[in-house]
């Protein structure tokens, strides 16, 4: 499955903060995919051995982890997180905030765009994380803004008290967008692995 | 007299002119007695915020993910008819490792673990004796947590729900709080927010 298909844009300051706490953003989401899809597999096989066990049909189980995930993804009984949520009475709302959120800012100017041919992600994967995840793009989306607010946040209190010791800083910017370029154009300004 | 001590696989550990001056090839390293932190901290994989222990013996981790947030003020006729709505903490009085954004009223978190989430929704602003119905819900990317509450007659037009679970969470994992209320008869409720006394609060901990 390929998501973000035109790739993620970012703010020249929202891929700063990123950087702040990451050493290379595209390594750093691949690998939060990876991992979630891992853990997922891992959840899922635990909450269905006992109805495997359970289950007089099933005489044999694959002795491999993604095989017994795919066994149990092709089951009848098997529901996604969304399937199981809309078929709730009332049914529960699928989550878009963190999409929703990143929609409302616009865009432009100076801008970075990761992943520009889009994330491919291999289809278990995707199966296991939609066992537990409403959406997935909703779930990257929320991942990556995140971490940039975790940057943007220690970058500002690794270096705000920084600047109020510089004796040759006599103002600063009254914004949180000015204070961070004010950070990133100092000298002694480093981001991760620098 | 110099002396120096070998582990049982004839490494050097320590000597009394260099200290211990390797413990890295020892796989199994044991104490013969308590580690004496000093003033010094224990930190993990060359960062430098770690676990700090004070000579009585109370504990402290400056980067333990733990939060506290709040509404500042009232939110005015955002639900009473069944609407559901992300309810806003705008107001942090603690987000020790960056985890918690204000401005989507979110917290992602940074590790794999169980996190114990906590709070109370207060709303008020409902008509007397309408009979309502409301629920207050932790959603968390791998699930949600609903507690519903009935308000009563709502004779003093106010109400609220709480909430506490410890939440299984994957790295990058999202948790926010939604709440509605029903049976007021229109969107006439108000999520309560005060700039001092907390009614409307979100906290967070990451505990195992």
């Amino acid at each position: 499955m390929n998501i973000f298909s035109s790739g993620i844009v970012l703010t020249a300051h929202e891929n700063s903060c990123l950087l702040h706490v990451v050493s290379d953003a595209e390594a750093w989401v691949t690998s939060q995919i990876t991992t979630k899809a891992e853990l997922r597999r891992d959840a899922l096989i635990n909450e269905w051995r006992p109805t495997l066990y359970a289950d007089a049909s099933v005489t044999e189980l694959p002795a491999n982890a993604d095989d017994l995930a795919t066994l149990i993804l092709a089951r009848s009984d098997y529901h996604t997180r969304l399937e199981k949520d809309t078929a709730m009475t009332p049914p529960e709302l699928v989550i878009t905030l963190n999409k929703d959120a990143y929609d409302a800012v616009t865009r432009s100017g100076s801008t970075v765009t990761l992943f520009p041919s889009g994330i491919t992600i291999a289809d278990l994967s995707v199966n296991c994380i939609l066992a537990y995840v409403q959406n997935l793009e909703e779930w990257v989306i929320g991942a990556l803004m995140g971490q940039v607010n975790r940057g943007k946040k220690k970058m500002v209190a690794q270096y705000h008290p920084i600047i109020m010791a510089d004796p040759s800083v006599t103002t600063m910017p009254a914004t949180e967008d000015g204070l961070i370029t004010m950070i990133l154009a100092r000298p002694d300004y480093r981001k991760r692995g620098q | 007299m110099p002396w120096t001590f070998y582990n049982a696989n004839g490494q050097r550990l320590s000597s009394s002119a260099a200290g211990i001056s390797n413990v890295v090839e020892d796989t199994t390293p044991q104490l013969g007695g308590n580690l004496d932190m000093q003033a010094n901290l224990l930190v993990g994989n060359g960062g430098s915020t770690g676990i700090a222990i004070s000579a009585n013996g109370e504990v402290n981790m400056a980067a333990q993910p733990s939060f506290l947030a709040f509404n500042s003020a009232d939110n005015a006729n955002v639900t009473g008819n069944g609407t559901e709505v992300t309810v806003e903490f705008n107001t942090e009085v603690f987000d020790q490792n960056a985890d918690y954004n204000n401005s989507t009223d979110t917290f992602t978190a940074p590790v794999t673990g169980r996190y114990l989430f906590a709070g109370a929704v207060t709303v008020g602003g409902m008509a007397a004796d309408s009979a309502s119905t409301g629920y207050v819900k932790i959603t968390a990317s791998n699930r949600s947590a609903r507690h519903t509450f009935d308000t009563g007659s709502s004779a003093n037009a106010a109400g609220g729900g709480a909430f506490a679970c410890i939440v299984d969470m994957d790295a990058a994992d999202t948790c926010l709080i939604k709440f509605s209320i029903s049976g007021v008869g229109g969107d006439t409720a108000d999520i309560k927010g005060d700039s001092s006394l907390m009614q409307t609060y979100f906290s967070g901990q990451l505990v195992a």
